[in-house]
Order: structure tokens, then sequence, then C-alpha cells
């Protein structure tokens, strides 16, 4: 398991990842909440903390964040 | 009932596992021990958040509550990967936006029994009988929880199980989802960066007559009926398949099955054409 900080951007779509090993969730954690406080005044910034097995674990699962609208409904097709 | 709300909440305290999770020394060996907060007390600072604007005290406080319900989450994750190694699965702590925006759109609810500020997302690639026997074996490998099926009552064309799982004042919300209803999921949530997160409880998108960017003819509001269809289609196609299980097709059955498969790929066509010169809506 491992813990990835996304700094994601929901109007251009741009996602920009930190990684931190499992036995450092509360790092990972303190990171975050550093970081929310950094974008508070930028509603199109949202600051995510994904715990996953993987990197290919995370795209299955939140796809959202790494992928166009466009490119969500062609791998539906 | 306020009283019986108050001293249900107080009843509960921190176990040992969060409390070492907070007090965790991230090495600089001056780590200030933490108390947690009381039911009474985390009701309180929801209603001040869904009331005036978040001072920076109440911050502090709301990140203490998210902190343990991360220590939670880590806790359940591991179960879950201890006794189902294969599970795709991924936590996700919600924001402080979207947590003090459920507290103003639900106005009864108290934050000490707000049941998603810690999240787990298990997609896989199944049928709606393997989601059931996959959320049974969930929750015995966590010891237990209370089920919603969202198939059987879907929030505006969203279809999953979800589990909560609940210890002390803590939860976390086990959100089980089969491909085609995730595809479906991340498609919604991903317009509505754009479009608004209201288009997730029941409201149409921002802008709603705006032409789709690079298209003359589809308007946000065309493009989300169209979205609201797959929903549907997709809802038809699952049922249809575990109706079929074990059974020896009958001539013209199989067909059927095809039949709703093809609708949903009808409507994914026709939204990919809708997008074709365009990524950002």
């Amino acid at each position: 398991m491992r813990y990835f900080l996304l700094i994601y951007n929901q109007k251009t779509g741009e996602v920009q990842t930190e990684e931190f090993p499992r036995s450092a969730g509360r790092l990972a954690l303190d990171r975050r909440f550093e970081l929310e406080d950094e974008y508070q005044n930028d509603p199109a910034i949202e600051v995510v903390l994904l715990g996953a097995a993987s990197r290919d674990d995370l795209l299955k699962t939140h796809a959202r964040y790494f992928k166009t609208p466009r490119e969500l409904v062609a791998h539906a097709v | 009932m306020e009283g019986e709300r108050d001293r249900e909440a107080s009843a509960e305290r921190p176990d040992a596992a969060v409390v070492e999770f907070l007090t965790d020394d991230l090495g600089d060996g001056d780590t200030p021990p933490v108390t947690s907060l009381s039911g009474v007390e985390i009701n309180r600072l929801g209603d001040r958040l869904r009331e005036s604007d978040i001072s920076s005290s109440d911050l502090e406080l709301l990140q203490r509550v998210r902190a343990e319900h991360f220590a939670l989450l880590v806790d359940v994750q591991s179960e879950i990967q201890e006794r189902l190694p294969d599970v795709v699965q991924t936590s996700r702590l919600k924001t402080v936006q979207t947590i003090v925006e459920k507290l103003r759109r639900e106005p009864k609810m108290d934050l000490s029994r707000m049941q998603d500020i810690a999240g787990i997302r298990i997609v896989e690639d199944m049928n709606r009988a393997e989601q059931d026997v996959l959320a049974s074996d969930i929750l015995d490998a966590v010891g237990g929880g209370r089920l919603v099926d969202r198939r059987k009552n879907p929030r505006f064309g969203y279809r999953a199980v979800h589990l909560t799982v609940r210890r002390g004042q803590r939860s976390v919300e086990i959100q089980i989802r089969t491909s085609m209803q995730d595809q479906w999921a991340q498609i919604v949530e991903r317009l509505g960066d754009t479009w608004g997160r209201q288009i997730r409880y029941g409201k149409g998108p921002s802008d709603s007559g705006r032409l789709i960017l690079g298209n003359s003819k589809v308007t946000r509001l065309g493009l989300w009926e169209l979205v609201q269809q797959v929903a549907a289609v997709v809802d038809a196609w699952e049922i249809e398949v575990v109706e079929r299980l074990g059974e020896v097709p009958k001539e013209g059955e199989m067909d059927s099955v095809l039949v709703s498969r093809q609708a949903i790929d009808n409507v994914l066509g026709v939204i990919a054409q809708a997008l074709e010169h365009s990524d950002r809506l």
C-alpha cells in the first residue's frame, strides 16, 4: 500500500502527484493539510490523498483524475 | 432527542489505535499528545461549519476529526487487504469543502454521524451476483457493517453497493462498484468538475444551454440527458445478465442481452461523437 497525494486542477484536468510509502501515512496526511491551506483560495484546485497498492489501482478506481471526459467515454465504449 | 444524541455521542471515546496514530512521531520527537473530540464537540463544530465561514480554530478541529477518520481508514483497508488480497481498493478522505457542502445541503445531519468522511472504493469487473458475494466477503473481513443497495435505490443514476463500517465516533463508507457502474460514475464526477457538483444530486449542469466546446449542435443539457440514458441502459443490461446466469439460453433469449449491451454502446457512441473535438467541454 502506498499514498498518492494529488493536486488536481478541476478546470484544466492537470494533476501533480507526490508519493509516500505506507509507513509515512501521517506525514502524507500532514502534507495534504499543508497543501489544502496553500490552495484554499483557489476553488479549481482539489487536493486529494488516496491510498492504493499501486498507481494502476489508482487509475482503475479514480480514473476521473487522470482522463478527460472524452477519454472516459471512449474507455467505456 | 438532543440530549439522547449527545449522551450517545459522549459515550464513545477514541480507541488506543487512534491516539497512537494521532501522536505518531514524525521525526522531530516533539509531537504533543492529542485528545480526541467527543461526539458533542464534533456536532457543535458541524453546526458552526454549517452556519458561518470556517475559522482557523474550527479548521484545526476539523483536521483532527479528519485525521481520526484517516486512522480508521488505514485499519479497515488493511483488514480488507489481509482477507481479500486480490481486491483492488483505494482509500480517500473527504475534502474540507465537500464536508462543509454536505452539512449545508443536509441541515439535519450531525457531523459525528456523517458516514463518508472516510471512504474506500472497490471496482471489479464482475456481474451483480458477484458484487453481492464480494459485499458479503468484505463485511466478514471487517467484522460487519450496514449495507445500502444503491442498485435498487439509485441516486440520480448512481448505482453501487455501499457498506458503512462504524467504530466509535468514526465511520468508513466502502463503495463497491462493477466496472460499468464505476465508468458511469467517473464520467459524471468528471463532468461535475466543469458543470458543478450539483449534477450528482439531481440538478442539471450549470449554464445548461451552452454548447459543448467544439460542437455546434449539442448543449450541456443535451449531453447530460444522454449520460442519464446510459445509467438506465447499464442498469437494464446488468439485470439482464444476472437473470440469465446459470441458465441454458433458450432460442432468442441471449439476443435480449446483446440488445441491452448494444443500447449502451449506442448511447456512449453518441456521447463520444459529441465530445470528439473537445477535451474541456
